[in-house]
């Protein structure tokens, strides 16, 4: 089952990535595509539990595709973020600069 | 529902967002990446070492037999270091997805990599074609100044990308690339020699700089099943860890 898109805050903003250690998530996955559970917890510098519980979050949103294997008697497991994602992301950084960006003001207008 | 489940194990208190921890984020992944591209620096410097010592065997004429060596180092380069680049980044679990995406034309972002890798074969063959036909074909201070820009115009994007991701090496090579485009501007015969040298010099400083970061920081990664950086120790190891 596909997951559907997430509703938008009142801000017009996508609750799932709208989330600092997400964000950064989602950022860095957009980087490098695809990437395991260590090498995330190398750049991004989150705990272990920390970040599990964010990439549950972005995988149930449908933003990330989780890979689960045995390698020897250890888990590994693999973070892509997904063509959903990516477009949430992307679509995220538009809407961010939508909001952010000055109103211009005309006189007498 | 295994998801929900580690998704209610821990807390997690929405924290307000900040693009430029993204931003930083992105550039922290785009520095671990560049490092792990240090293979790429190792293999290009040795061969313009080995180019060198070649084009000054020669006195500093380029006879067509440099050219086809040149033409024979890039093919062989373009198969090892992939093959190279692809085996260190598995050590640190980023997996063959990278390299694909590098390939691909269909994301916007990776457009631009792809760009990038055109603008580089374009520069080689470019340079190899110069070598050969300038110094035979135009006088002196013309094909110098031609072979010189050339190099100078590898300054920008290595100056940029090495103070954008505060690594040195990235403007120790621009800073080779300028030596060599200012050996190259005063072209006599014997400095062709010397300003591939000075390229596979600091190609290769700079690539055994960047490969020596990268294999300190894999090192430091949380390995399987410790405890290295905080609450629930699940064991997780990297692709190259353990038997296959």
């Amino acid at each position: 089952m596909t997951p559907s898109p997430s509703p938008r805050g009142d801000d017009g903003l996508d609750p799932v990535i709208h989330e600092a250690s997400r964000l950064r998530l989602a950022a860095v996955l957009n980087e490098c595509e695809a990437a395991d559970f260590n090498f995330l917890l190398g750049v991004t510098g989150f705990t272990r539990g920390r970040l599990s519980s964010h990439m549950a979050k972005l995988t149930a949103a449908g933003y990330v595709a989780e890979r689960k294997e045995f390698v020897g008697r250890m888990p590994h497991t693999e973070y892509r973020l997904t063509k959903a994602g990516r477009d949430a992301y992307a679509q995220y950084l538009r809407d961010w600069k939508k909001l952010t960006r000055p109103r211009t003001t005309r006189k007498g207008g | 529902m295994e998801q929900e489940h580690v998704a209610g194990s821990v807390e997690t208190r929405n924290q307000p967002p900040d693009p430029s921890e993204a931003a930083a984020a992105k550039r922290e992944t785009q520095r671990r990446l560049d490092m792990s591209r240090g293979v790429v620096a190792i293999c290009t410097g040795g061969w313009g070492l080995a180019m060198a010592a070649v084009s000054l065997l020669y006195s500093g004429r380029v006879p067509g037999e440099n050219v086809m060596l040149w033409c024979f180092g890039v093919l062989v380069l373009g198969i090892v270091v992939p093959m190279w680049l692809r085996r260190v980044r598995r050590h640190a679990g980023i997996p063959v997805g990278v390299a694909k995406g590098e390939l691909s034309l269909k994301r916007p972002m990776r457009r631009v990599e792809a760009l990038a890798m055109l603008a580089g074969v374009v520069f080689v063959v470019a340079s190899a074609g110069l070598l050969s036909i300038l110094p035979r074909m135009a006088a002196r201070y013309t094909s110098g100044t031609t072979l010189g820009a050339v190099c100078l115009l590898m300054l920008i994007p290595l100056a940029w990308r090495g103070l954008r991701l505060h690594l040195w090496e990235h403007l120790f090579l621009a800073a080779s690339f300028v030596i060599s485009g200012v050996i190259l501007v005063f072209l006599r015969d014997s400095n062709i020699g010397w300003a591939l040298g000075t390229l596979g010099a600091g190609g290769l400083i700079a690539g055994l700089s960047l490969h020596l970061r990268w294999r300190r920081w894999v090192r430091s990664l949380p390995k399987e099943g410790t405890a290295a950086n905080g609450e629930n120790s699940v064991g997780e190891t990297t692709a190259s860890e353990g038997p296959a």
